[in-house]
């Protein structure tokens, strides 16, 4: 089974929850930047969550099915449309062979997922399906997808997918498409008021700060440079200083860390971080605030909110208490 | 619809029993029998001693052609959560006067965290909406009444 790339979108890539082991060979994490979506998406077409899933990036691809096939789209809204007949997202999509999926440009939201069942039928490099683009490794070649690429996706479905698909194949008759009637919640990325509000922890570095700095990284705004992709977000706002001059060592980084170079405009670490940094870390964004980040497309600005390191956990358990219960729900739909 | 007979049997037959309250639905009919000791209705002198649990037997024969006119009811499709739009702020899917036609979607429902669309099953315009935002329904509850 495969897909057809007719156009392959600004940046579209396979990506899993990370490629995870190898950092201590300078082998970097990669992986989804909006690892709820990901999540999401596996979860209703039956996947393994830690299936790998086509990440589609501000300008999404045009894709030709060239099976029939059991597909669900998570994360930002590029407008997805099937045979140019507009396809609802969240939830599972049985597709006939043959047919056209187009994405346009992401509004709300910054980054698409597309999920097929039984997985992209691609190799896994050191333990994962995502591509580290800088150095070629993993996912579809090591790269995006290109023009005329054939992508293939696995012929073997969980017994989860072949029940969802033939509860669709009852309502879908002679159409090109027949979407569930029940979808997953979107969660985080409907943010239509600015600026965004991302929740952290004071980072590690956080007390040599100035006082005034650590006001501001507070109270101010700091809207995402042009120059921000899978490593990182650059930020601008007030400029960050410390209280005194700080050498450091370069120590581990983590998925949302907050670092701050002498110049003073933060940076947000994401998916494809170095695996160590020496610049002070004023905070870390909490784990399920990553994806809102992710959501976030150049131009928009965002305002962090300070919370407990207790209450990040406390937002992280309850996260995946809920993608549990979705499984659940989803598994007891199809009894 | 029951006998005398037969009404005279089932209230024998709660009495007899555990049964606090019991409600019978059927075909436009709907019979209650309730052991409740404050009972809104004054008891007919013929009673016997105050020892027997006081026993209250209402039968009420209501048709659909007497109560609800032409109105036809969407029931909830599952039990949940009803929400009026598609997402919170966004706009209702229907209001009272629009025409739905049978497929609609005019509400979800949302139950162990999916969202469950409702489809109308009626062809008409929407006359009331029976719940409103976030309340909890149960499976088979009215949600609206449609005009055919």
């Amino acid at each position: 089974m495969s897909m057809t790339v007719i156009r392959p979108g600004l940046l579209s890539s396979i990506q899993d929850q990370g490629r995870y082991g190898f950092q201590k060979y300078g082998v970097i994490v990669s992986g989804t930047m909006d690892s709820y979506a990901l999540r999401v998406a596996n979860i209703l077409v039956g996947n393994e969550e830690s299936e790998g899933v086509l990440e589609m990036t501000l300008m999404g691809p045009t894709l030709k099915l060239e099976q029939d096939m059991l597909i669900a789209i998570t994360g930002g809204d590029m407008v997805p449309t099937i045979n140019s007949v507009p396809v609802p997202m969240w939830r599972p999509v049985y597709v006939k062979q043959g047919s056209v999926l187009a994405f346009k440009g992401c509004r709300p939201g910054c980054r698409s997922y597309l999920a097929v069942a039984g997985g992209y039928d691609i190799p896994s490099v050191m333990g994962s399906k995502s591509t580290y683009l800088r150095a070629g490794i993993g996912g579809f070649g090591g790269r995006a997808l290109q023009q005329d690429d054939v992508l293939p996706v696995q012929n073997s479905l969980s017994t989860r997918a072949r029940r969802l698909l033939k509860q669709l194949s009852i309502s879908i008759q002679d159409k090109e498409f027949a979407a569930a009637d029940w979808c997953a919640a979107k969660a985080h990325i409907l943010h239509s008021s600015q600026p965004i509000t991302v929740r952290v922890t004071s980072g590690s570095q956080y007390e040599y700060f100035s006082p005034e700095s650590k006001e501001q990284f507070f109270s101010q705004p700091f809207r995402v440079t042009p120059q921000s992709d899978r490593m990182g977000y650059r930020l601008a706002g007030p400029e960050l200083t410390l209280s005194q001059p700080l050498e450091m060592i370069s120590e581990a980084v983590a998925l949302g860390t907050v670092q701050v170079p002498p110049d003073g405009n933060p940076i947000i670490l994401l998916a494809d971080r170095q695996t160590a940094g020496g610049y002070p870390k004023i905070a870390q964004i909490a784990a399920v605030d990553v994806a809102i980040i992710a959501q976030t497309r150049p131009g928009e600005q965002i305002r962090f909110q300070e919370i407990s390191l207790q209450e990040a956990q406390r937002l992280y358990l309850e996260r995946e208490e809920y993608l549990h219960q979705l499984r659940q729900a989803i598994g007891l739909r199809l009894l | 619809m029951f006998t005398i007979e037969e009404i005279k049997e089932l209230i024998k037959a709660v009495d007899q029993s555990s049964i606090g309250h019991m409600e019978w639905c059927s075909d436009g009919t709907k019979l209650v029998i309730s052991k409740n000791a404050a009972c809104p209705q004054e008891q007919p002198a013929t009673v016997p001693s105050q020892s027997k649990p006081a026993l209250l037997a209402e039968v009420q024969q209501t048709t659909t052609e007497k109560t609800q006119a032409v109105f036809v009811e969407i029931l909830a499709s599952t039990v949940g959560t009803f929400y009026a739009a598609p997402e919170p702020g966004a706009a209702p899917f229907i209001t009272i006067g629009d025409k739905v036609a049978e497929g609609t979607v005019v509400c979800i429902l949302e139950a162990m965290k999916l969202f469950n669309e409702v489809h109308s099953t009626v062809t008409g315009e929407v006359v009331e909406i029976l719940v409103k935002d976030g309340d909890f329904v149960e499976y088979g509850q009215p949600l609206f009444l449609v005009k055919p």
